[in-house]
């Protein structure tokens, strides 16, 4: 009798179960459902590409006929409020040009690495990906997580692309994407780079007689006075995970760090591929030297190690009193404070680019297709879209033209209330598809404008641009020496101890007992060979 | 020491432990919502504090504009967290009882078989291949927010635990009355198991409630995200970015508000606080035993 | 007894298909930690024998930070439980019914506080600068302390937040377990005059042992393993601290953090599983010998 009793229970929860989950399924892909009634209308007739000029091979046409598919699409960062809409005017788009729905899935930027790294570990199903080197891209290619995409395949299925690829100014990035002889990634393309600027209080760098900022150590130097002058602000008022505020001498180009370490870089200005350990370099002393004098003088949080203060908030709150940060993202907190604190006359200055900036590299970001694609020539045709198809670049970058942003003139936009709310200038995850195409926000002060000129000019090749490390041979090395780094250089650079040339000493010491001098070999034998081979 | 100095220090002693802790334990939520009602700007500046500096609203109606996402939060969370511990409570009891039997020759074997997977495991990778490849999670999104977490080897084993405490006396008399092991397990074993019935309710619940990780894993539609994943989403954003900012080509200079996290936080936890009320009618000194027997 | 052996493993029959599906079919994955794994072959990539291992060793003070793993848990695991037992005693005597209610309700509160919150609040309350504490200080005329670079203080402040966070939660069990004790003992004992502290000491404190060795053992299993969070979130990666914060799991995550390497975290983990289990193993026979109830398996 009981058995009689317990079953019902069991079967009434998991039919609950069921029911929830049906449910849930059914409301699981409704881009694709919701946007067909819309998309039929138009889909028929219309030809493929009515914008531009390439032409269209025949096999993308008989893809194109060979049936509907859904591609999957992921991007990091969270989703933007206003997606649904864009998503379902892209839909409209991709049915008529290339018979195909599109669901887009964001991995939310909490644990991103994670949730990034299990899509490919566990070769779950889906077509396109952002990639970076930021992102692991040459890693994940080696272990065999995207799907090669031939140069047959890039004139075929990326028609755009190739042709924008082919100019002599950009061929080289295709190249650069090349891992073990096969491509991977679809490159985007700068119109303009993001290099380091500062944001300070002009009227206290006036008050204190401070020059004008040029080098990051004239940044340094003004938070020093300061921290010393101003008591309740702390100049540089960030945290310890806040490596943006960890290169000194990276930022005016001197030295390039490698195989993503500190304490290992190659010279700019000598430009020998030389290999060397900066720790034992008096720069650094130096750098160590002042941070500790920052210190003293109340330029940095006695606590910032442990802190979880944002540099940007803590200056637009007034506790800070300066913020580093790509000069992309200081521009809404630089027009912000100028409406909000006029009486500060923020200031912005460029510490990195005018020393010259390093080319785009290819890795810098892109699109690629999964290995575990279904249908990757029809992926390939939508990231050639994505990219070079000014309807679709202006949508998934700014949204629903109209609603989220309105034109002004070709190159410009003006963000509307709805889009600054729900759907922000380049939220989405642009990154992989940035082309000319992009558009500038017209509210950009002048003087940004001129910059980003300039910045064109004074881009400075090396010898050892596009080269990769390959990082198999001494893996455990270089986990170990991180992991060192990430303990030691924050403190450091906080300068958090009585003796801060001991510091340094101790952490070369300590890199030197975990392999260094192992790393800087395989690094220094690589580049050679890297250089000989792009000599020929 | 008579009968009535024992008391008044006992009661003493006790009420001013319990009121020393709770004053501890009360003072986080305090300064929560005193910051949720504080303005953005004052709580960078100023940091946290009892009562709102400058007092505003806006976190919460910021979180209200565009509410979709809670209330389906809440759905979700809600559902996930009844079904979840109404089935994992009963197989953890049927378990838990079966363990507790010492007739049962296979039961030590068994405790250890259950208990070497808390100290052994694959790692996440291919339970995720398993999750998603094999058992489809991806497309049932709220089976995979319950399934993995339907039995926890702790509870299983305080569960049998206090099982092994029902007098064996009893179950026999009832065996010789010619009940079945199902009969005996619903009708004697599971009332008289009420006070820890309510204890792995509790825990399974409270489990189910703070997830954010199954839903992390295996839900990509933000409908169907439970509620801690969202507020997880939301405290972590900032840091999880920051990691690349140095790396990175491009910026971004908006992230959720300080106050707007502290709105969630206390939106996301004041509704299991009402629950807690309801599981401590289960928490009756000793009415259980000794009415059995008596 | 052979039939009711069978209906024995039909009630196991759910638990038993979980923990195969969920557990023991994923165990397999253990593999990875001596393979160089790739996405084409999977759990049948190439093997490197110890190779994964070796990141481990490479890093130097591994062995301080395993100490701290240990003496952490140790902290928590004795002065944890004890706490809770105390609070559960308390809350069971107590004469208040709403008053035991209403604290009974508090003390849970901090459980639903994650981490990240309760690291903020760390941070408010310690900051140099503009913490609460060093407000109340300097308003005394005191020194400011300077909490963030003194690490001799982390082991109380971090073992005094995981209490505080885990004190209601642990408590329940142990109330759950005070409420399953024969009143009539209780009430015969009152017969005999014993007074409340009496009847704590010769009653309710011996009822507890068995739920007691219980929790205990079940928390010596992860003696090697730390709450990445809690310690993370608390300290951040603060160098000065860290040599009296560094935990396992920190540390792992740490060297880890941009390698995407499952099988060096299979290893990682592998090592704290095996030593976890030599752990458990020895002291369940130890408490076997003494007595059988009380032993986990």
């Amino acid at each position: 009798m009981n058995k009689r009793m317990r079953l019902p229970i069991f079967a009434a929860a998991w039919l609950l179960v069921i029911a929830l989950s049906a449910c849930s399924g059914s409301k699981n892909n409704p881009p694709a459902g919701e946007s067909q009634p819309a998309a039929t209308g138009s889909a028929t007739s219309t030809p493929v590409d009515s914008g531009t000029a390439s032409p269209v091979a025949d096999p993308y046409r008989q893809e194109v006929e060979s049936g509907k598919v859904t591609l999957t699409m992921y991007l990091i960062g969270d989703m933007p409020a206003g997606q649904e809409k864009v998503l379902e005017q892209l839909n409209v788009l991709t049915q008529r040009d290339i018979n195909a729905a599109v669901v887009i899935k964001n991995i939310p930027w909490g644990d991103w690495q994670a949730q990034y790294n299990l899509l490919f570990n566990s070769g779950e199903k889906f077509d396109i990906a952002y990639s970076t080197q930021w992102a692991d891209y040459n890693g994940i290619a080696a272990k065999g997580g995207f799907r090669a995409i031939g140069d047959e395949e890039l004139r075929t299925f990326l028609p755009q692309t190739s042709a924008d690829l082919s100019q002599e100014s950009r061929s080289y990035l295709w190249e650069q994407v090349k891992v073990g002889g096969n491509a991977y990634l679809v490159p985007q393309v700068y119109d303009w780079q993001n290099p380091y600027a500062v944001i300070v209080r002009g009227d206290l760098r006036e008050k204190y007689g401070i020059p004008e900022i040029r080098t990051y150590t004239d940044y340094l130097n003004y938070a020093k006075t300061i921290g010393d002058g101003e008591k309740g602000i702390i100049p540089i008022n960030t945290n310890g995970n806040d490596d943006k505020n960890r290169n000194p001498l990276f930022f005016d180009r001197q030295w390039t760090p490698l195989a993503g370490l500190f304490s290992v870089a190659v010279d700019n200005k000598a430009d020998d591929g030389k290999v060397f350990a900066i720790l034992d370099r008096p720069e650094v002393a130096e750098w160590a030297r002042l941070n500790y004098e920052i210190q003293q003088a109340g330029g940095y949080s006695k606590s910032a190690l442990s802190s979880k203060t944002i540099q940007d908030d803590a200056f637009k709150s007034g506790s800070g009193a300066s913020s580093i940060n790509g000069v992309n993202g200081l521009i809404p907190i630089y027009l912000e404070t100028l409406k909000t604190h006029p009486e500060w006359k923020p200031e912005l200055y460029d510490i990195a680019a005018q020393w010259g900036l390093a080319p785009p590299k290819g890795t810098d970001g892109g699109m690629a297709v999964a290995a575990t694609s279904e249908h990757p020539e029809r992926a390939m045709m939508l990231i050639d879209l994505l990219r070079n198809n000014k309807e679709y670049n202006d949508l998934i970058g700014l949204g629903v033209e109209g609603l989220h942003w309105e034109a002004v003139g070709d190159n410009k936009f003006k963000a509307l209330e709805e889009g600054q709310k729900n759907y922000g200038p380049y939220a989405n995850a642009p990154w992989g598809y940035n082309t000319d195409l992009m558009r500038v926000d017209e509210s950009t002060p002048d003087f940004i404008l001129e910059w980003r000129d300039k910045w064109t000019d004074q881009v400075a090749p090396t010898k050892l641009d596009g080269f990769v490390f390959d990082d198999t041979p001494v893996k455990a090395e270089l986990i170990a020496i991180k992991n060192i780094e990430l303990s030691v250089v924050p403190a450091i650079q906080f300068g958090l101890n009585k003796d801060p040339q001991r510091m340094v000493a101790d952490l070369l010491e300590k890199t030197k007992a975990a392999g260094l001098d192992k790393v800087i070999g395989e690094l220094q034998k690589q580049i050679d060979a890297f250089i000989a081979v792009s000599a020929q | 020491m008579n009968r009535f100095t024992d008391k008044i220090v006992f009661n003493a002693a006790a009420y001013s432990l319990l009121t020393v802790l709770a004053a501890v334990c009360v003072l986080p939520f305090v300064v929560l919502l005193s910051g949720s009602l504080n303005e953005e700007q004052s709580i960078i500046r100023d940091g946290y504090a009892l009562l709102p500096r400058e007092f505003s609203l806006e976190a919460y109606r910021l979180v209200f504009a565009d509410p979709r996402e809670l209330t389906a939060a809440y759905a979700v969370t809600i559902s996930v967290t009844a079904v979840g511990t109404l089935l994992g409570l009963g197989v953890t009891a049927l378990t838990g009882y079966v363990l507790s039997r010492r007739q049962f020759r296979w039961a030590n074997g068994f405790s250890f078989f259950f208990y070497f997977t808390t100290l052994f495991s694959g790692g996440l990778v291919p339970w995720y291949i398993l999750c998603v490849q094999y058992l489809g999670f991806k497309e049932a999104p709220l089976l995979a927010q319950i399934v993995p977490y339907l039995i926890n080897v702790f509870y299983l084993i305080i569960m049998k635990t206090f099982m092994k405490g029902i007098s064996d006396a009893i179950l026999e008399s009832a065996k010789i009355d010619g009940a079945g092991e199902w009969r005996i397990f619903a009708r004697l074993v599971l009332p008289l198991s009420k006070p820890v019935l309510a204890t792995i309710g509790l825990f399974i619940a409270i489990g189910y409630w703070n997830d954010w990780y199954l839903s992390f894993l295996f839900v990509g539609d933000y409908r169907l995200f439970s509620l801690q994943y969202y507020l997880y989403k939301m405290i972590t954003a900032m840091e999880g970015f920051q990691r690349i900012a140095g790396r990175t080509s491009f910026s971004i200079s908006e992230f959720p508000k300080e106050s707007m996290k502290m709105a969630v936080t206390v939106l996301a936890t004041g509704p299991i606080l009402l629950l807690y009320p309801f599981v401590q009618r289960f928490f009756v000194k000793g009415i259980t035993v000794g009415a059995v027997k008596g | 007894m052979l039939a009711e052996r069978k209906v024995y493993l039909i009630m196991l029959l759910p638990a038993i298909l979980y923990f195969v599906v969920f557990h023991y079919l994923p165990m397999t994955g253990i593999v990875v930690a001596f393979q160089d794994y790739n996405l084409r072959d999977k759990f049948f990539s190439p093997f490197v024998g110890w190779r994964n291992f070796d990141f481990l060793l490479l890093t130097g003070d591994i062995k301080g930070v395993i100490r701290n793993t240990v003496l952490y848990n140790l902290a928590f695991i004795l002065l944890g439980n004890a706490i809770q037992i105390a609070v559960a005693i308390v809350l069971a005597e107590i004469g208040g019914k709403r008053f035991r209610k209403a604290a009974q309700s508090v003390l849970i509160l901090p459980y639903f506080v994650s981490w990240v919150i309760v690291g903020a609040f760390a941070y408010n309350l310690f900051n140099y600068e503009t913490g609460l504490l060093n407000a109340l200080l300097t308003q005394l005329g005191m020194e400011r302390a300077d909490v963030y670079n003194t690490p001799a203080l982390w082991p109380f402040i971090i073992v005094i937040f995981a209490l505080w966070k885990s004190v209601g939660y642990g408590s329940v069990v142990y109330l759950a377990a005070i409420m399953g004790i024969d009143a009539e003992i209780y009430e015969a004992a009152e017969i005999d005059g014993a007074n409340v502290f009496q009847r704590i000491v010769g009653i309710t404190l011996p009822s507890l042992v068995p739920t007691m060795v219980v929790l205990v053992l079940l928390s010596l299993g992860n003696i090697f393993r730390g709450d990445f969070n809690m310690f993370y979130q608390l300290v951040g990666n603060n160098y000065i601290l860290l040599p009296y914060t560094d935990v396992i799991d920190t540390f792992v995550t740490r060297s880890l953090l941009t390698a995407n390497d499952i099988g060096m975290s299979a290893a990682a983990g592998l090592i704290q599983s095996v030593f976890g289990f030599a752990v458990i193993v020895t002291v369940n026979q130890l408490i076997r010998w003494n007595n059988k109830e009380y032993s986990l398996f």
